[in-house]
C-alpha cells in the first residue's frame, strides 16, 4: 500500500511496544507479582500502608477507592464477582456484604482476639454471624465537633449547638455522606444509645433540627473538598467528621480540633473482608494478619491518608514506643481521661450503624433534600 | 474535462445528448457558496457542516469515448463487467423520465465499496452510542433490589423522582445557571472574539486561536483545583483586594464560584467560534451598509449580528450543553449547594446503587437538551436572510 | 470615543486571556510549592511533587494505561471518521441526515450522561470494566472530530481530481487510495493527534467505565477527590506538555502539508 498506511503502521507499533512495556512492571520485571485488587477509603493501597508487605510478599496493590458504605456496595454490585480480593468495610456494611454474598468466613483463630484494648472488639456487632466470623477489625475512630479554633471555643464546641453560632453562619461544612451527619443531629436531639432506631416521631424532629441548620451551611464537599475548606479558611466548622480528618490538618499546622461533646460521639470502625471467590485468599489473610500486628497497627495509627486509633494491646504499646507524639495527640495512652477507649466505656461513644426503622434509601433522599433546601 | 458530475460521467452507454438535457438533470450550478462556519474541532448537528462550500458550478461533461470500459458499478472495485444494479430512484429527479433518473450521479449506488464506508459508523454507533443510550432510557423502568437491578418495566422510579421536590428544585436550578453561564460566556466572549476577527492580523487570529485551543488540553480538574487558591478567602485575590482595602469577599462555594467554573470550561470554545463567525462574513456588506451611511454602532446590530447568527448560536448552543452537563464546576467551586441534576445523578449512582432513578434525571436532562437544541438549530438556520 | 475604544478592546481581549490562563499558569507554579495544601504566601521551591508522581509505580501504569487508550482511540476514532467523512463527501442517499446526526450527535450529549449510560451498558454485555471499555466509549466521543478535521480538508479537494483519475481507467478503490488519502493525509494525522489528545484528557467517561484500569485523568480525579495534594499540579503540568506536543505536531503537519499542496 501507499506510504499513506505508515504512519497507522507505525502507531500500531508504538502501541505494541507500550503494551510490551507494561506488562513485566519495572522492578518485578522477572518474578511472579501476585495482584491484589482491593477495594477501600481513600488511601488504604498506598506505599506508606502497604509498601513494606508488598516489599516482602511480592505482591502489589491495585485499590479502588470509594466514599461511603452505599458507595462501596453499589461499586461490589456492579463488578463480576471475584473482580475485589481485600475489601475494607465500615463494620456497619459487613452485615449486608455479607447478606448479599460478598465476602468469605473467615477463621477467627487467625486473629489476635486475645489482644483487644476493649472486650466489645472481641465479638464486634456485625461482624459475626453466629459464630462464623465474617470481617476482621482493624481500626477505629471518633466523630464528633470538628472546628477551627480560632472561631469556636474549646468550652463551645463540647456541644452540637456550636454549629449554629452565629459568627460561622455559612462557614460550616457537611461531609457529602448523610449517615454521620444525621446520626450527630439524632444525638444533638437526645436520642443518645438509641441514636439509630428512630420512629416516625423521633425522625421528623432529626428532619427538621437538621433543616435549621441549613442557612448555616457552606457547602457539601468530598474527602479532598473537606480537607481543602478546612485548611484554608473557607469553612470554620465542618459536621460529619471527626480526627480522621482534623489529625492529619493538624500535623501539618492548621487550627483545627475535634472533640467528642456532651450528647456523644459517634464511632467508625473499619474492617477488612476477603471477597468472595478471590483465589489469593491466603494471601488476603496474611495482609489482615498484618495489618493487626504491632508494626501494622502503628502504620495504620500513623497512616497518610487518616489516621486511625490501634485496637490491639500490642499494637497501642508499639505506636507510644514508635511516635509517642501522635499517641500524646490522639490520646492512645493509658490512664488518660480522653482515651478513645475510655470514652467508649463511659458510654459516651456509640457505634455508628445504619438506620434502623428507615432504610439507607430514606436518609439519602432526605439529604439530596436537604441539600437543595 | 469530467465534471462535478463525475459517477454518471463514465456510463458508456450514456445517450450522447444528456450534457445538454434539461437543467435539472446535473447538479447545475449551486448557488454562491455561503461561508462555512467553520469549527475547529465540534461540529453543530445534522449534515451542516457538508453544507458549507461547495465547489464551483461544473462546466457540462463531455461523452466519454464508447471504447472505456463501463464503470465496474454493481460488481464491486475492479470486476463485474457489464453487470449494474438496478439504481434507486433518485429523489431529487422525481417526476422525470427513467432514462435520465438514470443517469443521476448522486451515488446512491449499494456497491461493496460505497458500503465499506457507509456502513462501519453506522454499526460502531448504533453498538456503542445508541445501545447505550437506548439502554439507559429502558433502565430508567427497571427496579432495584439489594444493590441489584433487575429488568422490570415499572413507572415508580419516574413517579418518584418527578414528585420528589429536590429533584424540580435541582432541576431549574441547572437551567437557570446554564443559561447565566451561556449568557455570560457570550458576554464576556464577544468583545475578545470581535477584537481578534476585526482588529488583528490574520496571523495574529491564527495565533490567539491556536493559544485558545491549549486549554482544551489541560486537564479541566486541575485547573478548578488551582481556582481554589485563586479565589479562597486567603487566595490570592482577595490578597489583592486586601491591599486595596475592600473586605474580603467569599467566591468559592458560591453560585458566583459555579459561573467561574463553567465559564473555565466554555470561555475557550465559546470564543474561538465566535472569532471564525465573525472574520467569515462577507465583509463587503458591512463596507456597504456603511457606505450607505449606518452609524458604527448601528452596524454592529443590525449587520454583522445578523450575519453571523449562525457561528454566534451555535458557540451558545454549546457553551450551554457543557455547562448543563458539568458536576466538576458546581461539585468543587460551588460546593454542591446547591447541587445541579449532574450531581443529583453521581448522588443517585454513588449511593444505593439507584441507577434507574439517575436515568431518569438523566432522560430529563436529555429531553430538555435536545428540545434546546433543536430550537437553536432552527433559530441558526432559520429564516436565511437574502443577500 | 473612536481612540479609547481600541484600548478598551485589546484590553478586554487582554484580560479574557488572562482569565483562561491563570489557571493554567498557577497550576504549575503550585507544582513547585512545598506546601501541600496550596496557600498564599507561598512555600519554598521543590521538585518533591514531581519526584513523587514519577516513584509512584500506580501513577506510571495509568501513564501506560492513557498512552495504550489514546492511541487505539486515535486508531479507531480516525477509522471511523474518515469513512464518514468521504461518505459525507461522495455520497448522496436517502436518511443521509440521521446517518450524519450518528457520529455528530455524541458532542451534544453532556458526558456525565454518556458515562452513566455506557457503564451500564457495558456492564450489561459485560465489557465493563477493561481498558477496551474505555477505549470503545472514548472512540464513539471523539470519531465527530476526527470527521470534521477530515471532513474540512475534503472540502478543498478539487473534485476533478478524483473524476480525473476515474476517467483514466482507475477504479473506485484505486482512485481512493492514491488521490484520496494522500490528499487527506495531513488531516488524518491531525485528526489522530486531535483524536488523541482529546482522549487522553477525557476523565468523566473514564472514571466510570475503567474500574481498575485507570488512565491519567482519573488518577487525577482520584487524588482531587481523596486526598488534595500538589501531586495533581504536577501530573497536570506533565499532561499539559503530552497534549500540547500532540496539538503543535498536528498544527505542524496540517500547515505545513496545506501550504505545500
Amino acid at each position: 500500500m501507499t506510504k499513506l498506511l505508515t504512519p497507522t503502521r507505525r502507531e500500531m507499533m508504538a502501541l505494541a511496544g507500550a503494551t510490551a512495556l507494561s506488562a513485566p512492571f519495572v522492578g518485578r520485571a522477572w518474578a511472579q507479582t501476585t495482584e491484589l485488587n482491593m477495594l477501600a477509603w481513600y488511601g488504604h493501597g498506598e506505599p506508606d500502608i502497604v509498601g513494606a508487605f508488598e516489599e516482602a510478599n511480592n505482591v502489589k496493590f491495585k485499590p479502588k477507592y470509594y466514599a461511603g458504605g452505599d458507595n462501596m456496595l453499589a461499586l461490589i454490585a456492579q463488578s463480576p464477582p471475584g473482580t475485589y480480593d481485600v475489601i475494607l468495610s465500615d463494620a456497619e456494611f459487613v452485615q449486608q456484604l455479607n447478606a448479599a454474598g460478598y465476602i468469605e468466613p473467615l477463621n477467627a483463630d487467625d486473629y489476635p482476639f486475645d489482644d483487644m484494648l476493649h472486650e466489645d472488639f472481641t465479638k464486634f456487632p456485625g461482624h459475626w454471624d453466629g459464630d462464623t466470623l465474617f470481617s476482621m477489625m482493624v481500626r477505629f475512630g471518633h466523630l464528633g465537633v470538628s472546628y477551627n479554633t480560632t472561631a469556636i471555643s474549646a468550652e463551645e464546641a463540647m456541644s452540637y449547638k456550636c454549629f449554629w453560632k452565629e459568627n460561622v453562619k455559612g462557614k460550616v461544612g457537611h461531609f457529602d455522606w448523610h449517615l454521620p451527619t444525621l446520626g450527630m443531629m439524632s444525638l444533638y436531639n437526645g436520642n443518645g444509645a438509641g441514636l439509630w432506631d428512630l420512629d416516625d416521631a423521633k425522625w421528623d424532629a432529626v428532619q427538621e433540627s437538621t433543616m435549621s441548620l441549613r442557612p448555616q451551611v457552606g457547602g457539601f464537599f468530598d474527602y479532598g473538598g473537606t480537607f481543602n475548606g478546612l485548611k484554608n479558611g473557607e469553612m470554620l466548622a465542618m459536621c460529619g467528621i471527626g480526627d480522621w480528618i482534623t489529625g492529619v490538618l493538624e500535623k501539618d499546622g492548621a487550627p483545627v480540633a475535634s472533640v467528642i461533646p456532651n450528647e456523644g460521639g459517634i464511632q467508625w470502625t473499619e474492617s477488612y473482608c476477603i471477597g468472595k471467590g478471590s483465589e489469593k485468599a491466603d494471601i488476603v489473610k496474611s495482609f489482615m494478619q498484618y495489618m493487626l500486628s504491632p508494626e501494622g497497627q502503628v502504620k495504620s495509627a500513623q497512616m497518610a491518608a487518616y489516621p486511625g486509633n490501634a485496637i490491639t494491646k500490642a499494637g497501642r504499646a508499639a505506636l507510644i514506643a514508635a511516635d509517642p507524639k501522635e499517641a500524646a495527640r490522639t490520646n492512645q495512652t493509658d490512664g488518660n481521661p480522653m482515651d478513645p477507649i475510655t470514652l467508649i466505656k463511659d458510654g459516651r461513644i456509640h457505634y455508628r450503624n445504619i438506620p434502623v426503622q428507615q432504610t439507607l434509601e430514606d436518609w439519602n433522599d432526605f439529604w439530596s433534600e436537604y441539600k437543595n433546601a | 474535462m469530467p465534471a462535478f458530475g463525475w459517477p454518471g460521467a463514465f456510463r458508456a452507454h450514456r445517450a450522447p445528448d444528456v450534457a445538454d438535457a434539461t437543467p435539472g438533470f446535473r447538479p447545475g450550478p449551486p448557488p454562491p457558496p455561503r461561508p462555512p462556519p467553520q469549527k475547529k474541532k465540534k461540529k453543530k448537528k445534522g449534515g451542516g457542516g457538508g453544507g458549507g462550500a461547495r465547489p464551483p458550478p461544473p462546466p457540462p461533461p463531455p461523452p466519454p469515448p464508447l471504447s472505456l470500459p463501463p464503470p465496474s458499478w454493481g460488481g464491486g472495485g475492479g470486476g463485474g463487467a457489464g453487470r449494474r444494479k438496478r439504481a434507486l430512484l433518485c429523489r431529487r429527479h422525481i417526476g422525470a423520465s427513467l432514462a435520465n433518473q438514470r443517469d443521476c450521479n448522486h451515488g446512491h449506488r449499494m456497491t461493496r465499496f460505497a458500503l465499506t464506508f457507509r456502513l462501519p459508523i453506522i454499526l460502531w454507533q448504533a453498538l456503542f452510542f445508541v445501545g447505550p443510550l437506548a439502554f439507559m432510557v429502558a433502565m430508567s423502568f427497571f427496579l432495584v433490589k439489594n444493590y441489584r437491578m433487575e429488568e422490570a418495566f415499572e413507572l415508580k422510579n419516574w413517579a418518584r423522582m418527578l414528585t420528589r421536590g429536590y429533584v424540580w428544585d435541582s432541576y431549574w436550578y441547572t437551567l437557570q445557571m446554564a443559561a447565566l453561564s451561556t449568557v455570560t460566556a457570550t458576554l464576556v466572549g464577544f468583545p475578545a472574539a470581535w477584537t481578534l476577527a476585526f482588529r488583528v492580523s490574520a496571523s495574529v487570529r491564527r495565533w490567539a486561536i491556536f493559544l485558545l485551543i491549549i486549554p482544551f488540553f489541560t486537564s479541566y480538574l486541575v485547573r478548578t483545583f488551582s481556582w481554589f487558591v485563586i479565589l479562597a478567602e486567603s487566595g490570592v485575590l482577595n490578597a489583592g483586594f486586601g491591599v486595596a482595602g475592600l473586605g474580603p469577599f467569599t467566591m468559592l462555594n458560591t453560585p458566583f464560584g459555579t459561573i467561574v467554573g463553567y465559564l473555565t470550561l466554555t470561555l475557550p470554545l465559546v470564543v474561538i467560534l465566535q472569532t471564525i463567525a465573525l472574520a467569515n462574513i462577507d465583509q463587503n456588506l458591512v463596507q456597504a451598509a456603511r457606505n450607505l451611511g449606518c452609524p458604527s454602532t448601528r452596524v454592529i446590530w443590525t449587520v454583522v449580528i445578523p450575519l453571523a447568527k449562525t457561528g454566534l448560536i451555535v458557540a451558545a448552543l454549546f457553551c450551554f450543553i457543557l455547562s448543563f452537563g458539568d458536576f466538576v464546576a458546581p461539585y468543587y467551586l460551588g460546593g454542591s449547594s446547591p447541587p445541579t441534576l449532574p450531581i443529583l445523578i453521581i448522588d443517585t449512582t454513588k449511593s444505593g446503587q439507584q441507577w434507574p432513578r439517575a436515568a431518569v434525571v438523566a432522560v430529563m436532562m436529555m429531553i430538555t437538551l435536545f428540545s434546546i437544541a433543536a430550537t437553536a438549530i432552527w433559530l441558526a438556520y432559520g429564516k436565511r436572510s437574502s443577500k | 470615543m473612536t481612540r479609547v475604544l481600541p484600548i478598551v478592546l485589546y484590553g478586554w481581549l487582554a484580560l479574557v486571556f488572562v482569565f483562561i490562563f491563570a489557571p493554567i499558569l498557577f497550576s504549575v507554579v503550585f507544582s513547585f510549592n512545598s506546601d501541600r495544601f496550596p496557600t498564599i504566601p507561598l512555600g519554598s521551591f521543590t521538585t518533591h511533587w514531581y519526584e513523587t508522581i514519577f516513584a509512584d509505580p500506580e501513577i506510571g501504569e495509568a501513564a501506560i494505561n492513557s498512552l495504550i487508550v489514546s492511541l487505539s482511540t486515535s486508531v479507531i476514532a480516525t477509522l471511523l471518521g474518515f469513512c464518514t467523512a468521504y461518505t459525507d463527501y461522495r455520497f448522496s442517499f436517502r436518511l443521509k441526515g440521521p446517518y450524519l446526526a450518528l457520529i455528530l450527535l455524541p458532542p451534544t450529549i453532556p458526558l456525565i450522561i454518556m458515562a452513566l449510560a455506557m457503564l451500564a451498558w457495558l456492564s450489561w454485555i459485560g465489557a465493563s470494566g477493561q481498558l477496551w471499555s474505555v477505549i470503545i466509549a472514548h472512540s464513539v466521543l471523539t470519531a465527530p472530530f476526527a470527521m470534521a478535521v477530515i471532513r474540512l480538508r475534503l472540502n478543498q479537494i478539487d473534485p476533478n481530481l478524483e473524476a480525473a483519475a476515474r476517467n483514466l481507467g482507475a477504479s473506485e478503490w484505486t482512485a481512493l487510495r492514491e488521490v484520496i488519502l494522500p490528499f487527506c493525509r495531513p488531516a488524518i494525522i491531525s485528526a489522530a493527534c486531535l483524536t488523541a489528545a482529546v482522549s487522553f484528557d477525557e476523565f468523566a467517561v473514564a472514571w466510570f467505565v475503567s474500574g481498575l484500569n485507570k488512565t491519567v485523568p482519573v488518577v487525577i480525579l482520584e487524588i482531587v477527590q481523596g486526598n488534595i495534594d500538589p501531586q495533581v499540579n504536577a501530573i497536570g503540568s506533565l499532561v499539559f506538555l503530552t497534549s500540547i506536543t500532540l496539538v503543535v505536531l498536528a498544527q505542524v503537519f496540517f500547515i505545513s502539508k496545506v501550504a505545500r499542496t
